[in-house]
């Protein structure tokens, strides 16, 4: 075998295949270029799903001839300058593989036009031969046109998938561009729900894009914690989904996936959520550009954050934040089940108004390009297909060295104080009469958050009562596992476990927290070094609690457990302190409420 | 099958089958059947939930036609106390059983015997003979400390177990521990050594039962057989065989504390009161009581958030230099209620280390209980 060196076409259309999977990611390449020229408005069209033609129209600041005559050359950009540029990259695209890429691999043409150009310029790649510039027809603004994607490479477009496939994945990539930048109205040709406009408010294109429904159940994101400011909404648990796929994460308005982000979010509903269910969240991280790495991946929808671990915990603070300011919804919910679809719809409660006006400087409506100034100190450079010079940039990305919560938190009513009789069903549900109507509650469910809680409230405080073990358990662990472990013997201690090296593989179990009815060392063992292997390493004792109490919290009353009137009227007493009442650690619901205006419509009491 | 027989019998044959009927729904209905099989005079009564299999068997019974059916127990065991004829005269004809009385006539469906599993009642090897009402005091003395909660599986149940020529019964849950041992003849013939881990709600079982057959007959003895899977209790009229847990049960031995620095005795009844009175100032999520000693007196405090703290002394008798220590109080209250004396013995040594509760400690009868203290407050 004779070792050659690749021709150029050869070695573009290689590229190409790095860059240009299918046609959603020539979309997402040129929208970013149109966001990144300043564009207020971006229209897309598609035939064959984008596989035979794929037209995006900005009203961006466009091109002059020298800049377009680059435009298709590779690694030509107007994002970066030198290697210092690529420490703090903001501008959503900056490689200057995309055009060059899209131009090797179909039929590509750029027709172009400065505001103060009398008319606009031309240039045509097919199949990584570039034409000359030539004077044009056009508005202010960019057109790019892409034909027959992969016509040049047979083994590609072999794997395209059907037209309504891939105008699938067009559209998720407009619907993520739509929602990081409310700033610019986009549209899709044949699609009613992608005709959005300029200026839009977040909550606005949420329930354009994805229903009214699911918009009224949106609590806002809006918290700062070490110069990270995370915003956008967290749907209500209500409006769980049984996959990932509704989990809209932007960094510095850029579209990113992200293992430890995702599971951050889940940490943040665990309480909230059934196993098996995930949460809707449209989350916007706004930071330095230093301190993340965007340049991992050719598609850039992968980041690296210099402090992975702080960047968790800020997220997932932020949606807890959020997520403590859920109204009542559990009525309506009820109401669904109770009175059927007619009467659920009358039974929604009040959209969520009042959204704080989310931080537009740095999620919304200015450009890329502003940002790119401000990482540059103020140095603007024209991207193509842009002429406007950059927007003031936010300082919301200016670090802030307060650490805490800008959301005033609005308390779901808890439906514990205002009870005035009860009943109990099959010994495991309390019947209650409430001030408005009536509520179902699960004494197990109910009596596992009020033991959560009081554990928590005791961690919180330094005061954990531990149960020493009469023999200790003694467990043998992986040699990595018991390292972890043992490293936090110390905040283990202070929740209320105490963990020894035992020699060997081993530990041993010494003591427990007392609250626990029914300990089991090995399950909260093996709960934590779970949560270790995923480098989730809690900090806080009461996060430790958390953790592990929220797995192994089994000292409640069991379903059949019989209660006596002394015993429910406890209960309920304590749960009309509790900072959460409405779910178990678990994620369970404890109670099902009902309002007497249900009541109503059901037994025709009201029309 | 068509039998004569008489009704407080039948009804006393019935009750200590019962615990053995499966209260839930179970893969098997042949399971909430009692089994009943007439021949020679005898009627034969059989219940079980595979775990527990009971049997119970009456003498003197008129056999005008043997045989034998399954009948529904709940209802069964209904019937027969709810009739009030001081005989009984029982037919199973094909699926259906007839009870005529003087207040009425009963007719109720059955079910094929064919459909009932061969219970397994046997015997292998030397058993350990022991007093009935012994056997039954030793196991509940203890087994109220045994772990409720399935994942700690080896001490889910109670280790009988001969230690030279005595029987001992212990329970642990990990936080305390139940231990009572006494003289028994029947040890004398069994290896040291010999010992089986019984599922604490089967032996439960077995001792209502044997509690139940041999009331008015303190002397009546059991004998009990241990193979790798399985222990029978034989009776004189009735034989319990239950499954064995494996597992390996804690080393008891060395967690009970010997030799303590320092010696309380206290009244039973002002020791039980005392600690009643400040677990009303404890909750859920701190289940704790203080204990201090000085001098002749011990305190006895607790404190709840948000609910209220609580403070009380009574006299004892002491040696040694005292000290604190805390417990779970449902743990001291679940001791004082099997004890049957007035005093109790406490030692321990410092808050963190294990107390001792002595309720006897005689040639004849030793009974204790271990409770692990509770740190951090």
């Amino acid at each position: 075998m004779v070792i050659r060196v690749l021709a150029p076409a050869v070695v573009s259309k290689i590229a190409a295949g790095e860059v240009v999977e299918r046609p959603f990611s020539v979309l997402k390449e040129l929208v970013e270029n149109s966001l990144d020229a300043g564009s207020t408005r971006i229209a897309v069209e598609l035939e064959e799903g984008g596989k035979s033609l794929l037209r995006v129209r900005d009203d961006g600041k466009g091109m002059g001839p020298d800049d377009l005559a680059l435009a298709f050359v590779q690694h030509a950009t107007s994002k970066l300058v030198d290697v210092d540029d690529l420490d703090a990259i903001v501008s959503l695209g900056f490689r200057g593989e995309a055009l060059a890429s899209i131009g090797s691999v179909a039929r590509a043409r750029i027709v172009t036009r400065e505001a103060e150009s009398a008319s606009a310029f031309e240039v045509r790649a097919d199949a990584g031969v570039i034409s000359a510039v030539k004077p044009a027809a056009g508005p202010v603004g960019t057109l790019v046109e892409v034909r027959d994607l992969f016509y040049n490479v047979p083994a590609r477009r072999r794997f395209l998938r059907t037209a309504s496939a891939e105008r699938a994945r067009c559209l998720d990539v407009l619907t993520r561009a739509a929602l990081a930048h409310c700033g610019t109205a986009f549209c899709l040709e044949g699609a009613r729900g992608m005709d959005l406009h300029a200026g839009e408010a977040l909550e606005e294109r949420v329930a354009k894009l994805f229903g009214k429904e699911l918009a009224q159940k949106a609590l806002p994101i809006d918290y700062e914690q070490a110069g990270m400011r995370v915003g956008g909404l967290a749907i209500d648990p209500d409006g769980a989904r049984r996959d990932r796929s509704q989990q809209y994460l932007f960094v510095n308005g850029r579209p990113f996936q992200d293992a430890s982000i995702t599971h951050a979010l889940r940490e943040a509903y665990r309480e909230y959520l059934m196993p098996g269910k995930f949460p809707v969240v449209f989350l916007f991280l706004g930071i330095d550009p230093a301190r993340v790495d965007v340049n991992v991946h050719p598609t850039k929808s992968e980041l690296r954050f210099v402090e992975a671990r702080l960047v968790f915990s800020v997220v997932r603070r932020a949606v807890l934040a959020a997520l403590q300011t859920r109204t009542q919804r559990v009525g309506a919910r009820g109401a669904a089940q109770f009175d059927g679809a007619r009467s659920a719809a009358a039974a929604v409660p009040e959209p969520v108004t009042g959204f704080p006006d989310l931080p537009r400087g740095l999620f919304g409506d200015d450009g890329a390009a502003s940002r790119v100034a401000e990482a540059r100190g103020g140095h603007v450079v024209p991207a193509p297909g842009s002429g406007a010079p950059a927007p003031e940039v936010s300082a919301r990305l200016q670090p802030t060295a307060a650490s805490q919560p800008v959301t005033e938190l609005r308390r779901e009513p808890n439906p514990f104080r205002a009870v005035r009789h009860f009943l109990v069903i099959h010994d495991l549900y309390i019947l209650l009469e409430t001030e408005d109507g009536f509520s179902v509650v699960d004494q197990h469910a109910l009596h596992e958050r009020v033991i959560y809680e009081k554990l928590l409230a005791q961690s919180r405080s330094g005061t954990v009562a531990v149960q020493r073990l009469l023999v200790p358990e003694v467990l043998d662990l992986a040699p990595a596992d018991k390292e972890a472990l043992l490293e936090h013997a110390a905040a283990l201690e202070t929740a209320g476990v105490l963990v020894r090296d035992f020699g060997g593989a081993s530990i041993k179990v010494e003591g427990m927290p007392a609250a626990l009815r029914r300990p089991d060392p090995k399950a909260l063992v093996d709960g934590l070094v779970a949560e270790l292997r995923l480098g989730e390493v809690p900090r806080e004792p009461h996060e430790v609690l958390e953790r592990l109490h929220s797995r192994a919290c089994r000292s409640a009353i069991m379903a059949g457990d019989r209660l006596t009137e002394v015993e429910i009227l406890a209960l309920l007493e304590a749960a009309s302190k509790l900072e959460h009442p409405h779910n178990c650690p678990h994620g369970r619901p404890t109670v099902l409420s009902y309002s007497s205006a249900q009541l109503e419509r059901y037994f025709k009491r009201r029309v | 099958m068509k039998i004569l027989c008489d009704r407080s019998r039948l009804a006393a044959g019935l009750a200590p089958i019962m615990p053995a009927i499966p209260v839930k729904e179970t893969a098997k209905p042949a399971m909430k059947f009692v089994h009943i099989e007439a021949k020679d005079d005898k009627l034969v009564l059989q219940g079980s939930n595979m775990e527990l299999s009971i049997e119970v068997t009456i003498d003197s019974v008129k056999i005008e036609e043997p045989g034998r059916a399954l009948l529904p127990a709940k209802t069964f065991f209904a019937l027969i106390n709810e009739v009030t004829d001081p005989t009984l005269r029982i037919e199973v004809v094909g699926n259906r059983l007839t009870l005529p009385t003087s207040s009425g006539k009963f007719e109720m469906v059955t079910s094929s015997a064919e459909d009932y599993p061969d219970l397994s009642f046997v015997a292998d090897g030397k058993g350990l003979e022991i007093a009935c009402e012994r056997f039954a005091q030793q196991v509940s003395a203890t087994e109220f400390a045994c772990a409720k909660e399935a994942a700690r599986y080896a001490t889910n149940g109670v280790l009988l177990s001969v230690i030279d020529d005595r029987f001992a019964t212990v329970a642990t849950d990990g936080r305390r521990l139940a231990f009572m041992s006494a003289k028994c003849e029947g040890a004398a013939d069994i290896e040291s050594g010999w010992q089986v881990l019984l599922p604490h709600k089967s032996l439960q079982a077995t001792v209502r039962a044997i509690t139940a057959l041999t009331s008015g007959q303190p002397n009546a003895t059991l004998t009990i057989f241990v193979t790798a899977n399985m222990a029978l209790f034989v009776l004189p009229q009735a034989r319990v065989a239950m499954t064995v847990i494996q597992g390996v049960f804690p080393d008891y031995l060395s967690a009970i504390p010997r030799g303590c620095k320092s010696y309380i005795e206290f009244n039973k009844a002002l020791l039980e009161a005392n600690v009643r009175r400040t677990t009303v100032m404890t909750d859920d999520s701190n289940p704790a009581v203080r204990l201090v000693f000085e001098g002749s007196q011990a305190r006895f405090s607790s404190e709840a958030a948000g609910l209220g703290a609580a403070e009380t002394a009574m006299d004892v008798t002491m040696q040694g230099p005292g000290g604190t220590i805390v417990f779970n109080p449902a743990f001291i209250l679940e001791i004082l209620k099997v004890s049957k004396e007035d005093l109790v013995h406490f030692e321990f040594d410092d808050e963190n280390s294990p107390g001792k509760f002595v309720l006897s400690a005689d040639e004849e009868l030793e009974q204790l209980y271990v409770i692990m203290p509770i740190t951090g407050l």
